[in-house]
């Protein structure tokens, strides 16, 4: 099976899983083999992406802070990386991930090899609570936790 | 696998694999031995809650210069990014650790292998990072 195909049957796997799940996707890039999904928790919409990608992974992700909410942050941007990094090793469902324009996401890869539904529904279901839990009790946290090292002055 | 549990199960895959590691059995731990560059590691592996997890300490923030610190941890949220196989975090004793899960359902020789050697290649990722930020950059002469 070349690499495309693998990936191709890959794609139709997830997509399979989340009509399984219920779930409603509402983009669809077949080229680039992405999917965007929203879920809505407690009256937050969260999207979620799903893509194939090199060199085998179904990588799940969402956005939890963009570049510029995190370039505010001037002075203790240091403070969060610590933060994200120290969370990303307590709780296996938080893996926290930047891009290059700074946006955080909370994000997980299964090996493509290792794709099944049961591991794909933990891997999704664990991304929306994440996300809660972070904006809910984390962020608060870890502003606390610059105040107090920076004495900053959040609005 | 009939009558083994996850952590027999690990322990059969080392084994196969021929890793130099020892059981802590009062912990609950495997310990591997591991040998790059010259240098020795320690990976530790465990079994909680419905996940196998394996971790690697790469250094300690503290070892690394105070200056280097925020550039250091922004490039391992970049690296989490970028590299699939690859996941950093800050443990509570403040080192930077490797980590990976497998769920334990899912755990089959081939996940094993494909997650072990993420930590393994995550460790020279690492290496070469802290090389490049607190290497200093050679100047010109004559200016």
């Amino acid at each position: 099976m070349g690499i495309s195909e693998e990936f191709s049957k890959g794609f139709e796997k997830v997509r399979f899983y989340l009509e399984l799940m219920g779930k409603k996707i509402v983009d669809i890039d077949e080229r680039n083999l992405v999917m965007l999904i929203e879920e809505v928790v407690n009256g937050d919409k969260i999207p979620i992406e799903i893509q194939i990608a090199k060199p085998g992974w179904v990588v799940i992700r969402s956005i939890l802070m963009s570049g510029d909410e995190v370039q505010k942050l001037v002075g203790s941007t240091h403070i969060l990386y610590r933060e994200l990094l120290r969370l990303s090793f307590r709780f296996p469902e938080f893996n926290f991930a930047m891009d290059d324009s700074y946006n955080i996401y909370i994000v997980h890869y299964i090996f493509l090899g290792a794709l099944s539904f049961d591991v794909f529904e933990e891997e999704y279901h664990a991304i929306p609570a994440a996300y809660q839990r972070f904006k809910n009790a984390v962020y608060p946290e870890i502003k606390r936790i610059m105040e107090e090292e920076q004495k900053i002055e959040f609005v | 696998m009939l009558g083994l549990t996850t952590f027999e199960r690990i322990i059969k895959y080392l084994k196969l694999l021929g890793k130099n590691f020892e059981v802590d059995k009062k912990n609950n731990q495997i310990i591997v031995h591991e040998k790059m560059n010259g240098k020795e590691y320690r990976v530790l592996l465990g079994v909680t809650k419905g996940w196998v997890w394996m971790a690697l300490k790469c250094a300690s923030l503290e070892e690394i210069p105070e200056e280097y610190r925020g550039e250091i941890m922004f490039s391992l949220l970049r690296i989490n990014n970028d590299y699939a196989e690859v996941s950093f975090g800050i443990n509570k004793d403040g080192n930077i650790l490797l980590r990976e899960e497998i769920l334990e359902s899912a755990l089959t020789l081939d996940i094993f292998i494909e997650e072990y050697e993420a930590l393994l290649v995550g460790i020279d990722v690492f290496n070469k990072l802290l090389k490049e930020i607190t290497s200093p950059v050679p100047q010109k002469e004559g200016k």
